[in-house]
């Protein structure tokens, strides 16, 4: 086993014994990828934040009952998923009672915000720059179905194999090849209607 | 491969999660068949423009624990720019609102020295106000005054009257329902009373009967017992009698028979005597 794969194995089965130093590593040692995830699922720092503190806070309640210290990762990433589920819903709860909503709409029912999003074109003549096609490329993930966002992100950015992602999300590799595949149909679909074309955004 | 590969196997193949067999068989198929090229072509590209975007840098959270649980404070300086005064901010603008609200409305808001006054409408002169407002306050004050006079007088008195009779009467049914329930608390007493020493008197009368009842019983037994006991006693004495009579003749008939025994004895000692004096003599006086 490689050096640091061993470290991060016995600072795991360190925090499964309770050991708060070994927690307070993996926090650091996560919790960048855990923000990105949450990021990339939002597309709102403010949510991205509560649900990456709350998939922390989670695992250090919870980090005893894991039994196998090199199923962590599809661990934590299960409790990031939950995490962010819930913070939808929070969401769904608090905006029934609060006017002055300043967080971005994440209702995916939201026909205004579709609407805007399908009307909203790009002049070729315009040069993107990376920030700016970063941001427009979080929209259009955001803009995915939850199961399919989940899977395009695991895939795509964090890493994981299709093996992974099943045992993560409890569902089968077909199923997560299947939402990888409409998630990908989708934002293809998504660059057609805003006449990008990849030499355009690869240029 | 004669078959289309499936969405399953193309993403397995985009991602290079297939078997070499199975790689090999959607290769050829995509080769020979443009449409599937034109889909694979394009999965390859979006998985270029998603690469573009990168990670956000955020600086980790400090972490510490209170006792129970974790806490994990975010560095103000973090990427994103979340500002925190958006929440003041929110609060500014709907105290605005209310006040746009407030102007559309014709709301008239005043702090004066002794708190604040809200009102609707053109606001009218003060003094005017005040002057109107003390004559309605006085008016009224009289009007209630009258009222609360003409009541004391009249119907309170009435009622007071009304209800120190009723009470009056309600404590003499109280005293009657009183008297009575003691004159049948007495005769149900008297009745448990006597109830109680007439069943003494039976216990007493039968535990008496049971008593004498009992000696007759005791008498006749001991006199059933004195009798059969004489009658032991005779009985017995008669039998020793039987046994010392008949033991008596047994005796005698033994000493008599012994007498006869002995005198016959006597008698052949005798003859016996004297057949060995004759012997003797015989012999004495002829020797051979």
């Amino acid at each position: 086993m490689p050096d640091a794969k061993l470290k991060s194995f016995t600072q795991v089965e360190s925090a499964i014994t309770g050991d708060r130093e070994a927690i307070s590593g993996l926090v650091k040692v996560w919790y960048k990828r855990i923000y990105n995830f949450c990021f990339r699922y939002f597309n709102d720092h403010d949510l991205a934040s509560e649900a990456s503190q709350q998939t922390f806070i989670n695992m250090y309640r919870k980090v005893h009952t894991l039994k196998q210290a090199e199923h962590f990762k599809s661990w934590l990433y299960r409790i990031a998923c939950n995490s962010c589920n819930e913070e939808v819903r929070r969401q769904k709860r608090t905006k029934i009672f609060s006017v002055f909503s300043l967080s971005t709409p994440i209702d995916e029912n939201n026909e205004q915000l579709n609407k805007m999003r399908q009307h909203a074109t790009f002049d070729p003549s315009v040069q993107l720059d990376r920030a700016e096609l970063a941001e427009m490329l979080f929209e259009m993930i955001n803009h995915l179905p939850p199961d399919q966002r989940v899977v395009v992100i695991m895939k795509e950015y964090e890493g994981f194999r299709f093996r992974e992602i099943a045992d993560t999300l409890d569902i089968s590799e077909n199923t997560a090849k299947s939402r990888l595949y409409c998630g990908l149909k989708s934002l293809r679909r998504e660059l057609e209607r805003r006449n990008l074309t990849l030499e355009t955004l690869l240029s | 491969m004669n078959k289309q590969p499936t969405e399953e196997q193309l993403i397995g193949y985009l991602y290079g999660e297939c078997s070499s067999e199975e790689a090999r068989h959607i290769e050829q198929y995509i080769k020979e068949n443009p449409d599937v090229m034109k889909e694979y072509e394009a999965f390859r590209g979006i998985r270029k423009v998603l690469a573009l975007a990168e990670d956000k840098e955020v600086l980790e959270p400090a972490v510490h624990f209170d006792r129970k649980d974790i806490v994990l404070s975010h560095h103000p300086s973090m990427a994103g720019g979340y500002w925190p005064g958006w929440k003041w901010l929110s609060i500014a603008a709907a105290i605005a609102l209310l006040l746009v609200a407030g102007n559309l409305s014709k709301t008239n808001f005043e702090i004066g020295k002794g708190g604040f006054s809200l009102s609707f409408g053109e606001p009218t002169n003060e003094a005017e106000l005040k002057e109107s407002l003390k004559v309605e306050l006085l008016a009224e004050l009289g009007k209630r005054d009258k009222q609360l006079i003409g009541y004391m007088d009249g119907k309170y008195d009435h009622r007071l009257v009304s209800v120190e009779e009723s009470v009056n009467e309600y404590g003499e049914q109280l005293d009657e329902r009183l008297q009575a329930f003691r004159v049948q608390y007495r005769q149900e007493l008297a009745v448990a009373i006597n109830r109680k020493l007439s069943e003494d008197e039976t216990l007493r009368t039968l535990v008496a009967g049971m008593q004498d009842s009992n000696r007759r019983a005791m008498d006749e037994i001991l006199a059933n017992a004195n009798i059969e006991q004489q009658q032991a006693i005779l009985n017995a004495l008669n039998e020793f009698n039987r046994y010392y009579e008949a033991q008596r003749l047994e005796d005698l008939e033994m000493i008599e028979n012994g007498l006869v025994i002995l005198a016959k004895d006597a008698e052949q000692r005798q003859i016996e005597t004297t057949q060995y004096l004759s012997n003797l003599i015989v012999s004495v006086t002829q020797p051979n």
